[in-house]
């Protein structure tokens, strides 16, 4: 659902419509139309998929990361999620958007989850652990870094604060 | 199909091309693509020549598709376009995975 006060969109999404599998591209749809980006935009798709899933992960389903560690983590992770996506966890997320340059774009994500520990994936070399096997998480966070020009975990760590170039393709 | 998987004449190898978005909207293809690769096998040439879109859900089902084979079977990524090696690169997986392009 987006509504539109002065320069700021605004999306807020309800349990339900989180369960929605086409959430993220109608999403991008919406803002690029609404943003006056052109569409279909590589990056920024990549990065609202990034965001919003881990606002829906480890926000409202409040999934732990390690899960997907181990050999079948990954597939339990997924079954775990389809579960508590199924069960209609209630909570909400709420994306808005608002121009901080003339192509640098604001993009706040907020979730009703109890906060999410960001401090721990600090650094991308958190990808692999200290004899180089690779961890199964935390990847989302570091593409979300290498795409955006900031980053910033405000309050308990169910928001998160990025700006993103649209200029760079 | 996204996701079509065929193996060599002599069937050494195995090559899974996924075309256009290689994401968890593939999950059951493309896990069931390399469910029957063992180690008798010596090499799985995923093709990214013709994938126009990668996220995080796809880094974690190569890494599924790995620890699957097991460590004796050679994973090749081939040919992925620019924007999916930017992917790639970031989450390291250049020094994960033979990549060839």
């Amino acid at each position: 659902m987006l509504s539109t006060v002065a320069e700021i969109c605004r999306w807020q999404f309800n349990d339900k419509e989180l369960a929605d599998p086409d959430l993220v591209d109608k999403l991008v749809l919406s803002m690029c139309d609404s943003c006056g980006i052109a569409y279909p935009h590589f990056k920024l798709q990549l990065l609202i998929s990034e965001l919003v899933s881990n606002a829906i992960d480890h926000g409202v389903l409040a999934m732990q990361s390690h899960l997907k560690d181990g050999i079948l983590g990954y597939e339990c992770y997924l079954i775990e999620r389809a579960k508590r996506l199924e069960a209609l966890t209630p909570g909400e997320v709420v994306l808005s958007t608002e121009w901080a340059g003339s192509s640098l774009l604001r993009i706040t994500v907020e979730d009703s989850g109890e906060g999410y520990d960001y401090s721990a994936f600090s650094y991308s070399s958190n990808l692999s652990d200290s004899i180089g096997i690779p961890k199964l998480h935390g990847r989302g966070l570091a593409i979300i870094r290498s795409l955006c020009e900031s980053v910033m975990y405000p309050g308990n760590g169910n928001c998160i604060v990025v700006e993103f170039d649209v200029a760079v393709v | 199909m996204s996701v079509v998987s065929e193996q060599s004449s002599n069937g050494d190898e195995v090559t899974v091309s996924v075309a256009g978005r290689f994401d968890y909207r593939i999950y059951d293809s493309f896990k069931a693509s390399f469910h029957d690769i063992d180690e008798s096998r010596k090499a799985v040439n995923v093709d990214l020549s013709k994938t126009d879109y990668m996220d995080s859900s796809a880094l974690g089902m190569l890494l599924m598709m790995r620890e699957h084979v097991g460590r004796a079977v050679k994973i090749r990524l081939v040919n992925p376009t620019p924007d999916v090696m930017r992917v790639l690169a970031i989450a390291n997986f250049d020094k994960l995975f033979s990549i060839k392009s």
